[in-house]
């Protein structure tokens, strides 16, 4: 099962909101997959198999250590693991504010935009009205 | 008709329709108007076989549990504990990554010993299994607690994109804004210089129309 280690600590939107690829539900599959293999490994070994090779014991085994240093890597990565609760709620009220300010400064921008755009037609005007009376004289 | 409605795949609906009447409809408004004493007072009879406030949709449920497709989900929804499932808590209440880290070491540990069990004393091996899916569903457990706080992560980078994208939506419109201003400004000054130049045509050519447009009041 191939899943994607995190680059840094903070992980794009897109990662974290995904169905299948956030942090937690890897975490979910990777425990799946360890309880897979353990089941593997024992029924492997009860089965009667004559080329019962060195190589595969050593496949399993460093399978499933991989998986068990992953799942500790993927723990490390939880999103939000240094915050507590609080300190979230925080850090959400302090966004809320930033994006009020960034809202208004939007609607400033777009106001004097279309200000703008007034005075602009205006000019047309004129210079039109100014164009077909020159030509009509 | 009601044993039609047990065992048939396709039940009739239940018979509650058939209060709906347009006579009943119009008695309940009356009453919910005018209240109950002024409506027998006018000599109105209140339908017998059921209560006329039962023709209003019923209040939802407050506390407790409701059944949806077979399942009974509680009103105020939130995940059980472990210990309401009865399944034994092995984590103490402390930081989820550590304990999750211990729970992940410990399951594999158990592995080990399942393996040398099931050599030495296969009786056993049963107990051992038992030990290890319960760490395992203990660590899945401490991951869906987990899942509100992901979710608050979420939530603020969600955030943070949607302040990034509007700040540069605001840069963009004040950079063409001021483009424009600075090319209507240059407009203006080429429209005055023009004015002078036309102004001294005119007078070169002794027009006798004034019909100089004040272009100079219009800015």
């Amino acid at each position: 099962m191939q899943s994607s280690f995190p680059s840094s600590n903070s992980q794009n939107l897109v990662e974290a909101s995904s169905i299948n690829m956030d942090i937690l539900t890897q975490l979910q599959d990777s425990i799946d997959c360890i309880s897979r293999m353990f089941f593997v490994v024992v029924h492997h070994l009860n089965t009667p198999d004559p080329s019962k090779s060195k190589d595969a014991q050593q496949e399993y085994v460093q399978d499933i250590c991989k998986k068990a240093k992953q799942i500790e890597l993927l723990i490390d990565a939880l999103p939000g693991i240094n915050h507590s609760e609080a300190e979230q709620i925080e850090i959400l009220k302090s966004l809320d504010q930033e994006l009020k300010v960034a809202n208004e400064e939007y609607i400033k921008a777009v106001q004097d935009a279309e200000l703008l755009l007034k005075q602009i037609k205006e000019t047309i005007k004129i210079i039109s009205k100014d164009q077909s009376l020159a030509f009509s004289n | 008709m009601s044993s039609q409605n047990v065992t048939s795949p396709f039940p009739l609906p239940p018979e509650f329709y058939k209060r709906y009447t347009d006579e009943n409809l119009d008695k309940l408004k009356r009453i919910k108007e005018h209240g109950i004493e002024a409506f027998t007072n006018a000599g109105d009879t209140l339908p017998q076989d059921f209560d006329i406030f039962d023709l209003e949709p019923p209040k939802p449920i407050t506390k407790g549990f409701y059944r949806m497709f077979d399942e009974s989900w509680p009103v105020v929804d939130r995940m059980c504990t472990l210990e309401e499932t009865n399944l034994q808590q092995l984590y103490p209440k402390g930081e989820i990554a550590l304990e999750l880290k211990k729970l992940n070491n410990s399951v594999v540990f158990n592995f080990v010993e399942l393996l040398d069990i099931l050599v030495k004393d296969p009786d056993r091996g049963p107990d051992k299994c038992e030990q290890i899916k319960l760490l395992l569903i203990n660590m899945k457990f401490l991951l869906n607690e987990y899942r509100p706080h992901q979710a608050r992560e979420t939530l603020q980078l969600i955030m943070k994109e949607q302040i990034e994208q509007r700040k540069l939506a605001t840069k963009e419109i004040q950079k063409r804004c001021n483009e424009l201003t600075q090319t209507l400004a240059n407009l203006k000054n080429s429209w005055k210089n023009l004015d002078v130049v036309k102004m001294e045509l005119d007078d070169t050519e002794n027009s006798e129309s004034a019909d100089i447009v004040p272009e100079s009041n219009l800015f």
